[in-house]
């Protein structure tokens, strides 16, 4: 037989239960269900082309390509009404901070750098491509500049009686090897490639920013400015932090609310444990690889923003 | 309310699916939360497959998504706080015809709270609810969290 009493306590539990569910996740979160989002795209630590990461799952540093996927996302979501930069970077190579700007620089939808603690060179290069930078009255920014130094270990290594023995196959190969010492025609050379990528930068950041080339030159010393320095040089537009990037964003996108969704690298359960697979297998291979490794010049020399 | 002792504990193979019958009506419950969870863990469309959702970047535990979860918990505590306090059964434990009896003669609130903690933290710490299972495989008769709160589940 059925106990009436004992159903109506069911449905009355079920029926309470379920409208607190719906007036809670109405009431509290109605953004979420709004149509209109804002993803904020972190940009941390020194910039590459791929992921380097720490104990083989953590990414340590950001690479372009991630950062390029997270964009194109944005792009193809119509709900993304606007983009957020969070930059604390120091810089990193050439080609890396270039293709982000790039794509930055084509997203027909708004972008607001926010520059925390640092946001200078390869990444304010970013930070220049899109349409608001904001900062910190005390971060470190700008630094338009280029570096190639590298330690040479020539001396040292006579110290003990070690040698480098020169097999190239062209004269120039081996340029920018620190077991040797430069000489002064490949200084010439390499001091030129640096000119270009540094001219480069300049030229990105004066349109970018719409300040004169010239200014932007002279600008361009490779040091950099404190938040305060950089909005009287016309290097920021304003001070704050994300909520103000936030809001920016909303005043530039014409919208009164908006969810908002950070991008982060994550490694889906797949990748992480096809990751600890590969690691190992690959740990276990490098002992063996270890002793016949070919290091080439490339790796040895690098150029960074 | 008062409950009969009764000795013949109910087998784990009913109280099993007693439980994912509550899960699954828990999960109904709580649909509008988890639909705004999914909307924000994923920046496009929620994945439809479990292929696809093994496959799906998800997007970092934020505080946002940590309270709805939270909240998901308090439903699921909710549930079967209520139903084993007014009715001794959930809707699973009705369909397995198993009930809960209390070792003390009167079902209070704290027994019934104390049983489910477990539940409310599943999403959280589900190692909790997994070691409270494990006991239960062992012991045959009682989870840890019965014996704390001196209940135990009976077939009727």
């Amino acid at each position: 037989m059925i106990d009436s009493k004992k159903i109506l306590t069911v449905i009355l539990i079920i029926a309470v239960l379920y409208i607190v569910s719906l007036g809670v996740s109405s009431i509290l979160f109605s953004g979420a269900n709004a149509k209109n989002k804002i993803a904020i795209i972190p940009i941390n630590g020194p910039i590459s082309l791929q992921d380097t990461e720490s104990f083989g799952i953590i990414p340590s540093t950001t690479s372009s390509e991630t950062i390029l996927e997270f964009i194109k996302k944005a792009k193809e979501d119509d709900s993304v009404k606007g983009v957020l930069l969070d930059i604390n970077s120091p810089g990193g190579t050439a080609v890396a901070s270039k293709e982000i700007a790039k794509a930055i620089g084509k997203l027909e939808k708004p972008v607001v750098a926010v520059i925390r603690e640092v946001g200078a060179s390869g990444a304010y290069w970013i930070a220049s491509a899109s349409d608001y930078i904001i900062s910190d009255e005390l971060s470190i920014t700008g630094s338009i500049g280029v570096i190639g130094s590298y330690l040479e270990f020539s001396k040292l290594f006579e110290e003990y009686g070690v040698t480098y023995q020169q097999l190239v196959g062209g004269e120039e190969k081996d340029i920018g090897i620190p077991y040797r010492e430069l000489k002064a025609n490949e200084k010439i050379k390499l001091q030129s490639k640096i000119n270009i990528i540094h001219d480069a930068f300049i030229q990105e950041v004066a349109r970018n920013r719409n300040i004169p080339l010239e200014k932007t030159r002279e600008l361009a010393t490779g040091i950099f400015y404190l938040g305060t320095e950089a909005k009287e040089l016309g290097l920021v537009d304003g001070f704050g932090d994300k909520e103000s990037g936030i809001a920016k964003i909303k005043e530039l996108a014409g919208i009164q609310e908006a969810a908002i969704i950070e991008l982060k690298e994550e490694k889906t359960i797949l990748d992480i444990l096809s990751l600890i697979s590969s690691k190992l297998f690959y740990s276990l291979g490098m002992g063996f690889a270890r002793e016949l490794s070919i290091i080439s010049t490339e790796q040895q020399y690098s150029i960074k923003l | 309310m008062k409950t009969q002792p009764n000795n013949e504990a109910a087998p784990i193979w009913k109280r099993t699916i007693a439980f994912v019958v509550d899960i699954i009506i828990v999960r109904v419950i709580a649909t509008p939360i988890y639909d705004i969870i999914e909307k924000r863990m994923f920046l496009g469309e929620p994945p439809t497959s479990l292929s696809a959702m093994l496959n799906a970047k998800i997007a970092p535990i934020g505080t946002e998504i940590t309270l709805l979860t939270a909240l998901v918990g308090l439903i699921t505590l909710a549930y079967f706080v209520f139903m084993e306090k007014m009715l001794q059964q959930t809707i699973g434990k009705m369909i397995l015809k198993i009930k809960i009896t209390s070792q003390t003669g009167t079902m209070e609130w704290w027994q019934v709270i104390v049983r489910n903690l477990t539940k409310a933290f599943s999403l959280f710490l589900p190692f909790f609810l997994l070691a409270d299972f494990v006991y239960l495989l062992f012991k045959k008769t009682q989870k840890f969290t019965d014996i704390l709160s001196k209940t135990e589940v009976t077939s009727k």
